[in-house]
């Protein structure tokens, strides 16, 4: 059995709206006792709708939230404290990828700028040539050839797919182990989308580096990940974790089907014969005030009163885990 | 004033919209940007008709012109957009005055634009909003009718319309806020709307709602559908006729069952293939190569060419036609030109 890379344990996350003179202090309970494992070299796409908390976790894996209660674990380790620690190699071992590439980017800097400064805080000692080659290096592995057109443009002189090609080889440079990826494809032409997937299919292949790929978007999820597992989040829960192939063989959670019957086809004669969603129309559940039981329950069609008490265990049924108190028929 | 003769369209039935050699540029400083080139085209009335294309590939340019909100330098330097109205009538847009098109615009033809949260007045309750939007097109109108009309069309998008009515946009989720706006594009009993993107900022299940609603608004309603949209799979699973455009042109031209199966245009065949999907194997998905064009430097071959794999001589010597190739269904590129044949290939 390999083991954990990074382990996210019983997380909760409160996000507090404070007091002011027309609002009572709210608390909105974002991630509910959330576990999650990440492996050595793995790529894991968590997908949800916008409000589930995905970000939140991308977030608090790489340290840049701290979470209300539970634990992360490195290697084993405890490394809740990265956010007022020293814990250096917690952070060049874990890298993030944002969606929007221009905001990312420093306007004012040239890429060469931009990339030198993460390679020259890490190692004080490198000279300029030494870093340069560096840089050269990355952008090669990255795609961006020939680099000496690219070291010297300012963002706004590049694409969106150049761009996020800038930020896979910043993510890079610092030798990584994971790299979390958020929305990184969204604001990308539809014909370069499958670039800058591969680009990092092949980052995890020769550099073994685990991804987490977070997405609201189910499609490139089973591109990606289609050796690797994929977590549906919904309200702060793992709803449902498993193999890429097996959950869309065999969705087990309710939201998951429901998620899996509204996803366009790109056939027309498939998509166009009559599809149901099994989903009630409704709200969602209030999040400063959760109730017991099971977050889907208000949206779910097959509710029953057991579904509004007390915690929902995990199942698991082959290489699935789902939260659901729903016998699976064989 | 010298009041010009207006020259006379023939009625058409079957199309509802018809747009003839078609020109946008957008004139600046130094350059000028041509967003529209010579786009020929015919929309079914009562259809679900797609526009497909990457940003920058024209498709807002050319749905904003039909309502007359081309952005400033934005210009309709050529050409006609002629309008077959229910009541008979039908005239060419782009020489009607501004004060017509102002009164045109919603009341015929709305749209639904992109990002719906910021398209609503954030202090200003709903039916205010729709109040305000009655009163402008048909002033004098009593409380009791447009309260009446505002009901009707918030209960057609399935929302809970006597409570919506009162709300401000803040109260309202991102899907409601967008049922609103499609109620809001319904207030003036239109005959065409145009969706840009309406679903981009929300999540599957929502989408599909949304889509619901609209579909049966178009089969139940008999109001045509103009959807602009980057991806692709939503038009397979909703539209009845799809444009695919690439560079400020129209590619291709069909129903989606012929278009999807037959896939013609090399740029129409890379898209498809370039889009993930739940169904197909993974080994066929491929990304297009090369970057999308710029229109910065006019481009005098097919606007494909340098990213086509099925390029040839004659592509990049000049512009090709959009050639009828099947009933309805339009293609342009020189692999359906007659004149040319491959290389190795039978003549």
């Amino acid at each position: 059995m390999k083991k954990p890379l990074i382990e996210l344990v019983d997380i909760d996350m409160y996000f507090t709206r404070s007091k002011s003179l027309l609002h009572k202090e709210r608390r909105v309970h974002v991630l509910k006792k959330l576990n999650l494992k990440i492996y050595e070299g793995e790529i894991l796409a968590v997908v949800g709708e916008s409000g589930c908390g995905k970000t939140t976790v991308g977030r608090i894996i790489t340290g840049l939230l701290k979470p209300t209660r539970g634990n992360l674990l490195y290697e084993g380790e405890s490394a809740i404290n990265i956010l007022n620690m020293k814990s250096k190699a917690y952070k060049d071992a874990v890298q993030f990828i944002q969606q929007d590439s221009y905001a990312a980017l420093n306007p004012v800097r040239t890429i060469f700028q931009s990339l030198y400064a993460p390679i020259k805080t890490k190692n004080q000692r490198m000279t300029h040539d030494e870093i340069y080659a560096e840089v050269y290096q990355n952008l090669v592995k990255v795609g961006l050839t020939p680099p000496e057109e690219i070291l010297m443009k300012y963002p706004h002189q590049l694409s969106g797919g150049q761009r996020q090609r800038v930020l896979m080889a910043r993510a890079i440079s610092l030798k990584p182990k994971l790299i979390v990826a958020d929305e990184p494809v969204s604001m990308i032409d539809v014909s370069l989308r499958l670039s800058i997937l591969n680009l990092m299919m092949d980052l995890n292949k020769q550099m073994n580096i685990s991804f987490v790929y977070i997405t609201h978007d189910l499609a490139t999820a089973r591109y990606i990940a289609n050796k690797g597992r994929i977590a549906v989040m919904y309200l702060g829960e793992i709803v449902e974790l498993a193999p890429v192939e097996e959950l869309l063989a065999r969705p087990r959670h309710p939201y998951t089907q429901a998620l899996l019957a509204a996803v366009p086809i790109p056939d027309p004669v498939l998509a166009k014969k009559d599809r149901v969603v099994p989903i009630k129309q409704a709200e969602h559940m209030d999040l400063t005030n959760r109730a017991d039981g099971c977050s889907f329950y208000p949206r779910c069609p097959y509710g029953k009163e057991e579904c509004t008490k007390g915690e929902i265990p995990y199942k698991s049924v082959e290489k699935t885990k789902y939260k659901c108190v729903r016998e699976i028929k064989k | 004033m010298v009041e010009q003769e207006k020259k006379l369209y023939p009625y058409s039935e079957d199309y509802i919209l018809e747009i003839n050699n078609l020109l946008i540029d957008y004139k600046m400083k130094k350059i000028t940007l041509r967003a529209n080139n010579n786009i020929n085209l015919k929309i079914r009335r009562n259809s679900f008709t797609a526009f497909v294309g990457e940003s920058g590939s024209g498709k807002t340019t050319l749905a904003v012109s039909f309502i007359d909100a081309l952005v400033e330098p934005g210009e309709v330097t050529g050409g006609e957009i002629i309008f077959h109205s229910k009541d008979g009538t039908s005239v060419n847009l782009s020489d009607e005055t501004s004060a017509f098109k102002r009164k045109f615009r919603w009341e015929k033809i709305s749209m639904v634009f992109q990002g719906a949260q910021s398209s609503l007045n954030p202090v200003m309750t709903i039916y205010s909003q729709f109040k305000e939007t009655y009163l402008a097109h048909r002033p004098k109108t009593k409380d009791e009718v447009i309260k009446a009309k505002t009901i009707e069309v918030l209960n057609i998008v399935n929302l809970d319309a006597i409570h919506v009515m009162r709300m401000y946009p803040h109260e309202l989720s991102g899907g409601m806020k967008q049922r609103v706006m499609i109620a809001f594009a319904l207030l003036l009993d239109p005959e065409l709307i145009i969706l840009d993107e309406p679903t981009t900022a929300l999540d599957v299940i929502t989408q599909e709602t949304i889509f619901r609603i609209l579909k049966r608004i178009n089969e139940e309603m008999g109001i045509t559908m103009v959807l602009l949209t980057h991806d692709i799979a939503v038009v397979a699973t909703y539209a009845d006729y799809i444009a695919v455009m690439y560079g400020g042109e129209i590619m291709e031209f069909g129903s989606v069952y012929d278009v999807f199966a037959k896939k013609q245009h090399p740029y129409t065949e890379g898209l498809i293939r370039a889009t993930p999907s739940l169904i197909g194997t993974l080994d066929e998905m491929r990304p297009i190569e090369g970057n999308p064009i710029s229109l910065v430097e006019p481009c005098h071959h097919c606007v494909f060419a340098a990213r086509c794999e099925k390029r040839f001589s004659p592509c990049k010597e000049g512009k090709p036609e959009l050639v009828e190739i099947g009933k309805d269904h339009y293609v342009k590129c020189y692999l359906f030109d007659k004149k040319y044949k491959r290389k190795g290939e039978k003549a």
